[in-house]
C-alpha cells in the first residue's frame, strides 16, 4: 500500500487508504443497529428501561457515554448537533463531544437551538420550545427511578414488571411527612402514560414540569448502566406527586443579571443569579435589546 | 332479662359456630429432599422432627384446624416444633410441600393476610422511616394518592394505639420493641386482613410493657374481627389472648382444646410438661 | 316455663380423677333445666369445682358426657365437642364462673366484665355495684386482690344473659343475699342454672333441685 499524497486528516480517511471501511459516525454498523433496535423498542414503551449493548466510548463511563452512542447512531452528514452541559455549549466535555460527533459524522454544529437538529443535553432540557422535527437526547446516569428505595435490580425489575411503585410512594410520602416535600432536587421520577416510572435523568424539577406532551422525541441513554428510555411526542409525563401535593419548581433569589428574566430556570454564578441555558438567555436579551 | 327470655334467646347466636373463615386440613413440609421413611422415622412418638435415614426435617406434619371470625388461636411448642413454619405457610413466605390453606373459602393469598412480627425492623418494615411512613405503606399500596388524606388517618391510627403526636415523624429504629409493635398493630388496622399473625408479640419484652401490649392486642384483635393466630412461648399471653389453643410438638398437633383446658387440664404428657414448667 | 326453648344441662355418667388421686367424680348425673336452679352442696375438697370445670368445658372428663339442650335448636356435649364449638358455646351460651380469669391486667375491672359478659360497660359498673364494688370499676384488674377479681368474674358471669349458668361456689365471693336475689332472677327468665356450694349454702334456699356431692357421688336431698 502506498500512503496518499497528504497526510489524511480523518480517521475514515486514513482507513480508506489502506483499503478498510470505517465506520461512519465512530460507531459500527452492527453497534449503531443494536441501539436503533433499542431506541424503536423504548419509543413502543414509553418510560420502560431497554437493555442495550453499551460500547467502549472514548468519554468516561458516567460521563455521556449512553447519550452520545444514541446521538452518533442517529445522526447522518445533514444534521446540526448541539451538545450542552447544564445549559452551557462550552464546558469542556459538551465541546469534545461536539467535535467527536460533527467530525465522525461529517456533520454541522452550532450552540444556536433553533438551528440544531440533534440536541444532546446533560442535566437540562433547552429552554427554547423544540420543534418536532428536533431531536432530544438526554444523558443518564442512574436510570433506575427505584433506586433509592428499592436497592436490587432484579427487585426493582419485578416492581415495574407489576407496576407496584408503593416503595417510591412511599419514599415520597416519607419526605413530605418529615420535611415538607421531596427529597429530589433533580431527576425527581416521572409517571409515563400514567403507568410506568421512569427517571427523567438529573434535570431540575423546573423542566420535569416541562416534559408533559412535547411533539418531539424524547430518549434518554444510560452508558453505564446499558439501559435506553424513551419519550414518544405528545406522551403524558407527570412527576410523582400527590394530588394534593403538586411539584413545585425551583426558585431562584434574583432575576438574571443579563436578560432579566424572572421565569427561567436560574442558578448562582459567582455570586450572581442568572439563566443556566446559556443560549436561550442569549435570544431573550437580543429580542429584548433593540 | 325480661321474663321469658330464653324463649327471645332464639333470635340471637346459632349453638354452634359459623363457618370458619381460615381452614387448614393436613399442612405439611419438610425441609431437605426426603424419603420414604421420613414420616416414620419422625414426629412425636420418635422424638425428633429430623428423619435419621435422610437428613431431613419435617418441619410441620398432618396440621389441620379451623379459624373463625373474631377468633384468636394460640399456637404453643417449643423451638423447632414447627411453630414457625406453619406462620411462614399462613404468611405465604412458604409453600407447604401438601395440604390447603384456604381463607373464605377460597386459596389464601397475601392480600388477606397480616403479620405482626416479633421484632419489627426485621421483618420488611422501614427502620429508617418515619412510624407514621409505615404505617402510610399500607395505604399507600391500596392505592391511596392524597397526601392529607393518608396523612390524618396514619396519624389517627398511630394515637389509637398509643403513640404520642410528636413522635409520629421519629424513625421507627428510635422507638422502643413496644412501640414498634404498636406501629405493626396499626399497620394491620388499616385495612384489616382476613387472618392476622401475631409471632410472638410480647416475648422480649419488659413485663410492664408485656401488660400494656397485652391490652392493646386485645382491643386490636376484637375491633378487627379477623381470624387471628398468636404464636407464643409466653402461656400467660396465649392464655389472656386465645380462645382456643393447640400444641405443637416435633411437627405435629398434640393437643387442641379451649384455653382454659389446655391449661388447666393437659391431656397430652408434652403438654403437660410445658404446663408444669410455667413459672408461678 | 312458656316458649319452645328449653334450656337444659344434662350430664351422664360423669367420672374424673386425677393422677395418683382417688376418684373426684364417680359416674356424676343430674338434669338441671331452666327456670330453675340446680345446687350441689359438698364439703370442702369434695370435688365441687372438679364438677363445675368438667361442666363448662375446662375439664375432660375421664367418662361421661355433659349435654347443653336449647330447645328446638339442638344440642351440643362438650365432652365429645370440637374445641371451637366449645370455645363458641362458652362465649355466647354459658355464663360460667369456676375461679379462672384471664385478662390482660392493665384493663379497667368494668372493662374487663363487659368484655366477658359481651355488654356494655355502664351494665358492667352497675353489676359491680349490686356486689357493692363499684369503686373497683376503673381499677386495672391486675392490681385488685386475689378475691376482688374473682367477685368482678361472678358479677360478669350474671351479668351475662345466657341460658346457661354454671356458678362455683358464688357465695363464698359476694355477699350471699345479693347473690341469691340475683340467681332467682335469672332462674326467673328461664336460665338453666347450675351452682355449687358449702353445706351450709344460702342458695338452698331457691333450689330447685339439691344434692350433696361426697366420695365422688351426689346423695339428692331434693328431687
Amino acid at each position: 500500500m502506498t500512503p496518499g499524497p497528504q497526510r489524511p486528516s480523518t480517521v475514515a480517511a486514513l482507513a480508506a487508504q489502506h483499503g478498510r471501511p470505517e465506520a461512519y459516525a465512530y460507531l459500527d454498523e452492527d453497534t449503531k443497529r443494536n441501539v436503533r433496535r433499542a431506541i424503536l423498542k423504548a419509543l413502543a414503551i414509553p418510560g420502560w428501561q431497554v437493555p442495550f449493548a453499551s460500547r467502549e466510548m472514548p468519554v468516561a463511563r458516567g460521563w455521556g457515554s449512553g447519550g452520545l452512542q444514541v446521538t452518533l447512531s442517529l445522526v447522518g452528514p445533514n444534521d446540526v448537533v448541539k451538545v450542552i452541559d447544564q445549559g452551557d455549549d462550552h464546558s469542556s466535555n459538551a465541546v469534545g463531544m461536539r467535535k467527536l460527533i460533527s467530525e465522525s459524522a461529517g456533520c454541522a454544529e452550532t450552540t444556536s437551538t433553533t438551528a440544531a437538529t440533534i440536541i444532546q443535553s446533560r442535566h437540562r432540557i433547552p429552554e427554547l420550545d423544540l420543534r418536532a422535527d428536533q431531536l432530544l437526547v438526554l444523558q443518564v446516569p442512574h436510570p433506575e427511578p427505584l433506586r433509592r428505595v428499592v436497592p436490587a435490580d432484579v427487585a426493582a425489575l419485578v416492581h415495574h414488571a407489576e407496576r407496584d411503585y408503593t416503595p417510591a410512594w412511599l419514599d415520597l410520602y416519607d419526605a413530605e411527612a418529615r420535611i415538607g416535600g421531596p427529597r429530589t432536587a433533580a431527576d425527581h421520577p416521572v409517571l409515563v402514560d400514567g403507568a410506568r416510572l421512569m427517571s427523567p435523568s438529573p434535570i431540575p424539577r423546573y423542566d420535569v414540569l416541562r416534559l408533559n406532551r412535547r411533539p418531539h422525541p424524547i430518549l434518554l441513554g444510560a452508558g453505564r448502566r446499558a439501559r435506553l428510555t424513551a419519550l414518544p411526542p405528545y406522551i403524558d409525563v407527570a412527576p410523582l406527586a400527590f394530588e394534593d401535593s403538586p411539584l413545585d419548581p425551583e426558585h431562584a433569589g434574583a432575576p438574571c443579571w443579563r436578560c432579566g428574566s424572572t421565569q427561567t430556570y436560574r442558578v448562582l454564578a459567582e455570586r450572581r443569579w442568572c439563566c443556566s441555558d446559556i443560549d436561550a438567555c442569549r435570544v431573550r436579551l437580543e429580542a429584548t435589546t433593540p | 332479662m325480661t321474663t321469658n327470655a330464653v324463649a327471645d334467646y332464639n333470635d340471637r347466636a346459632p349453638l354452634v359456630p359459623p363457618e370458619p373463615v381460615v381452614s387448614v386440613r393436613r399442612l405439611a413440609h419438610r425441609f431437605g429432599s426426603g424419603c420414604d421413611r421420613c414420616i416414620d422415622l419422625t414426629g412425636e412418638a420418635a422424638g425428633t422432627n429430623r428423619c435419621c435415614a435422610c437428613g431431613s426435617v419435617v418441619a410441620v406434619y398432618d396440621a389441620s384446624f379451623d379459624i373463625g371470625p373474631h377468633e384468636v388461636l394460640g399456637v404453643v411448642g417449643e423451638s423447632g416444633s414447627g411453630k414457625t413454619t406453619l406462620l411462614r405457610c399462613l404468611h405465604l413466605d412458604l409453600t407447604p410441600d401438601s395440604g390447603s390453606i384456604s381463607v373464605g373459602g377460597q386459596a389464601i393469598n397475601r392480600s388477606t393476610v397480616v403479620m405482626v412480627h416479633q421484632n419489627a425492623l426485621a421483618a420488611g418494615l422501614y427502620p429508617r422511616l418515619a412510624a407514621e411512613s409505615n404505617v402510610a405503606e399500607r395505604l399507600l399500596g391500596g392505592g391511596a394518592r392524597h397526601f392529607g388524606e393518608i396523612h390524618s388517618r396514619a396519624a389517627e391510627l398511630l394515637n389509637e394505639l398509643g403513640l404520642q403526636p410528636e413522635r409520629h415523624t421519629d424513625a421507627l429504629m428510635t422507638f422502643s420493641g413496644g412501640m414498634q409493635q404498636r406501629v405493626q398493630l396499626a399497620r394491620a388496622l388499616v385495612d384489616p386482613p382476613q387472618v392476622l399473625l401475631l409471632d410472638e408479640p410480647t416475648t422480649g419484652l419488659d413485663p410492664s410493657v408485656q401488660a400494656d401490649l397485652l391490652d392493646v392486642m386485645q382491643r386490636v384483635t376484637e375491633a378487627l374481627g379477623s381470624a387471628s393466630v398468636v404464636v407464643s412461648h409466653d402461656l400467660a399471653a396465649v392464655r389472656v389472648l386465645a380462645s382456643r389453643i393447640v400444641v405443637l410438638h416435633h411437627g405435629r398437633i398434640v393437643e387442641e382444646g379451649i384455653a382454659e383446658q389446655v391449661l388447666e387440664d393437659p391431656q397430652h404428657p408434652y403438654t403437660q410438661l410445658l404446663v408444669s414448667s410455667r413459672l408461678t | 316455663m312458656t316458649g319452645s326453648a328449653v334450656a337444659e344441662i344434662a350430664v351422664a355418667g360423669l367420672s374424673k380423677r386425677f393422677d395418683a388421686h382417688p376418684v373426684v367424680l364417680d359416674d356424676v348425673a343430674l338434669s338441671a333445666r331452666g327456670g330453675g336452679l340446680t345446687l350441689i352442696v359438698g364439703a370442702p375438697g369434695s370435688g365441687k369445682s372438679t364438677f363445675v370445670r368438667c361442666l363448662t368445658g375446662v375439664y375432660r372428663p375421664d367418662a361421661g358426657g355433659v349435654t347443653y339442650r336449647l330447645g328446638g335448636r339442638g344440642a351440643v356435649d362438650v365432652t365429645t365437642a370440637d374445641a371451637r364449638t366449645v370455645a363458641w358455646l362458652r362465649a355466647h351460651h354459658i355464663a360460667s364462673f369456676d375461679g379462672l380469669l384471664a385478662a390482660a391486667p392493665r384493663l379497667p375491672a368494668a372493662v374487663v366484665a363487659a368484655r366477658v359478659a359481651r355488654c356494655s360497660r355502664p351494665s358492667a359498673v352497675a353489676a359491680l355495684g349490686r356486689f357493692h364494688i363499684s369503686s373497683l370499676a376503673p381499677v386495672p384488674i391486675g392490681r385488685l386482690r386475689g378475691t376482688d377479681r374473682l367477685t368482678v368474674a361472678l358479677a360478669a358471669a350474671l351479668l351475662a344473659e345466657r341460658p346457661f349458668v354454671v356458678l362455683d361456689e358464688p357465695d363464698r365471693y359476694a355477699d350471699p343475699d345479693s347473690v341469691t336475689r340475683w340467681v332467682r332472677r335469672l332462674t326467673d327468665d328461664g336460665a338453666a342454672v347450675v351452682a355449687t356450694g358449702s353445706l351450709d349454702s344460702a342458695l338452698e334456699s331457691i333450689a330447685t333441685a339439691t344434692g350433696e356431692l361426697r366420695r365422688g357421688k351426689i346423695e339428692w336431698r331434693r328431687p
